[in-house]
């Protein structure tokens, strides 16, 4: 898929573990695992809001649009 | 409904397998012919042509296995039924089967019904017509099954959706 999610990147910077933050934004582990192995179909815009309050960020520092 | 699935398949399947041994006694006695199966009377095509009686039989047989195997289908689609997840692949492919069934079945009691009426401007014997409505109920199960495929993409969807 051309969007890719830079969300292993931003919590290495943040040094935060993905546990940590499926915890701080109410998701399970299984969830966030979907969403950085670039499985899911689709964010919500309630996910994406805490994850970037959890890690400080905007949301084009979690999404990239990489052409096939 | 589980029950009533398994009343409908044992129910079913005591059917044909009393038509099957009705028929290997009938075949020996004559009398048995009379009254096959719960007042099925089918001398007549027996003292015509034991070919065209065996065929006769032989769709019976062949109506109340499908619709025993369908009941089992249910049974199956049933006892794996999750309502909060309620569309798998599994259920769908056993709604297929099932409306493919029931397609098999108005087939079958089409070949039948034009047998007997050939048989009847032939020979002069009349018999029973069957009930062709499984066309109708094939069909609406069948869409049934294509808004099933829908809902198990939709689900799919909904479940990856972070």
């Amino acid at each position: 898929m051309p969007i890719v999610v830079n969300l292993d990147v931003m919590l290495a910077k943040r040094k935060m573990r993905s546990k940590d933050l499926a915890k701080t934004i109410g998701i399970t582990t299984a969830n966030l695992s979907i969403l950085k192995s670039g499985k899911a179909k689709a964010v919500r815009f309630s996910t994406l809001e805490a994850i970037c309050k959890a890690l400080d960020c905007q949301p084009a520092d979690i999404l990239e649009f990489v052409a096939d | 409904m589980y029950v009533i699935a398994w009343i409908a398949f044992i129910g079913l399947s005591i059917k044909a397998g009393g038509i099957l041994i009705s028929y290997i006694v009938s075949l020996y006695n004559e009398g048995a012919a009379k009254d096959l199966y719960n007042g099925m009377n089918l001398l007549a095509y027996k003292e015509y042509s034991l070919t065209q009686y065996t065929i006769i039989v032989g769709y019976r047989f062949i109506q109340f296995s499908i619709q025993a195997y369908m009941a089992f289908l249910v049974i199956k689609l049933l006892s794996n039924l999750n309502i909060q997840r309620p569309f798998n692949a599994n259920a769908l492919k056993l709604m297929q089967i099932i409306s493919y069934c029931l397609l098999l079945l108005w087939a079958i009691v089409v070949i039948h019904n034009v047998h007997v009426g050939v048989l009847e401007a032939n020979t002069g014997i009349s018999g029973e017509l069957l009930s062709s409505e499984f066309i109708y109920i094939a069909l609406i199960v069948y869409v049934f099954s294509l808004l099933f495929k829908r809902g198990l993409e939709l689900q799919s969807e909904n479940d990856l959706t972070i």
